[in-house]
């Protein structure tokens, strides 16, 4: 397993945890898009939107850029990208260790 | 073997299967016994380090690897959620010294013999949901596939 940007990586699980973060960045997956049309299928608070967005900046799956009095947000792919490598790496590991323990065995079978 | 990225409302599973030749009892402890794993377990240019097993309902383990001497170790640890020796393990799964707060996971391993032959199932479960947020682009879709091609044989 390689130890790769693991704090990096961590604010991004930590981002991907929540349903309504999951949610926007499905949303966001289409294209850019407004922090208030972003807001608009849930049913929470405009402050709690803004709360979210921020743990979504954060981490790096997401950008804001202000055009007058409208921020828009879109989605970094290589964040993701990074985490869906990580994802692809337990899977791996799980297989070696497969082939492992297969390796022993046969070794050690009388 | 099979091995299948899931996808789930709890996040994406990974199930693998493989028979071994080898009765269940010597597969149960290759995979439980601390002497025995030592021996098989780490990654190729990984060592062992200390290795723990607490094997009972709430027993902690924790798995240490280095890749060379005095390397500082990175490990696995958890606690078992279900043992029946030698039928079926259920555990919490999370890397300490690399990969922290990564949310912790579940494995369940199954041992299932028949005529000698032992097979072992492993669902690896609440790996996190990340394909979900990007089903509608096709970077993603071809990182999945790739993934598919890597894992299957």
């Amino acid at each position: 397993m390689r130890e790769e940007r693991p704090n990096a990586l961590d604010a991004v699980f930590g981002a991907l945890s929540d349903p309504i973060r999951r949610t926007i960045l499905a949303r966001l997956a289409r294209g850019e898009c407004s922090v208030t049309a972003l807001g608009e299928p849930f049913d929470v608070s405009p402050p709690a939107i803004s709360k979210h967005l921020r743990v979504l900046e954060t981490s790096g799956l997401i950008t804001r850029r202000k055009a007058g009095r409208v921020h828009y947000c879109r989605l970094r792919m290589d964040a993701l990208h990074r985490a869906g490598d990580w994802i692809e790496k337990q899977g791996a590991f799980w297989e070696q260790q497969f082939d492992a323990l297969a390796k022993y065995l046969d070794q050690e079978q009388p | 073997m099979i091995l299948e990225p899931v996808t789930q409302r709890a996040g994406v599973t990974f199930r693998l299967r493989r028979r071994f030749t080898a009765p269940r009892e010597n597969v149960f402890r290759a995979w439980t016994d601390p002497e025995v794993l030592k021996r098989w377990w780490c990654p190729h240019g990984w060592a062992p380090a200390e290795i723990e097993i607490d094997l009972r309902v709430g027993g902690a383990f924790r798995i240490g690897m280095r890749r060379v001497e005095n390397s500082p170790p990175i490990y696995v640890y958890g606690s078992f959620l279900e043992v029946q020796t030698p039928e079926r393990l259920i555990y919490t799964w999370r890397w300490e010294n690399a990969f922290e707060q990564m949310p912790q996971t579940r494995v369940t391993v199954q041992f299932f013999e028949s005529g000698g032959i032992t097979e072992v199932v492993l669902i690896h479960e609440n790996l996190p949901e990340i394909n979900v947020c990007l089903r509608h682009r096709a970077g993603w879709i071809e990182a999945w596939e790739r993934i598919d091609r890597s894992l299957t044989p």
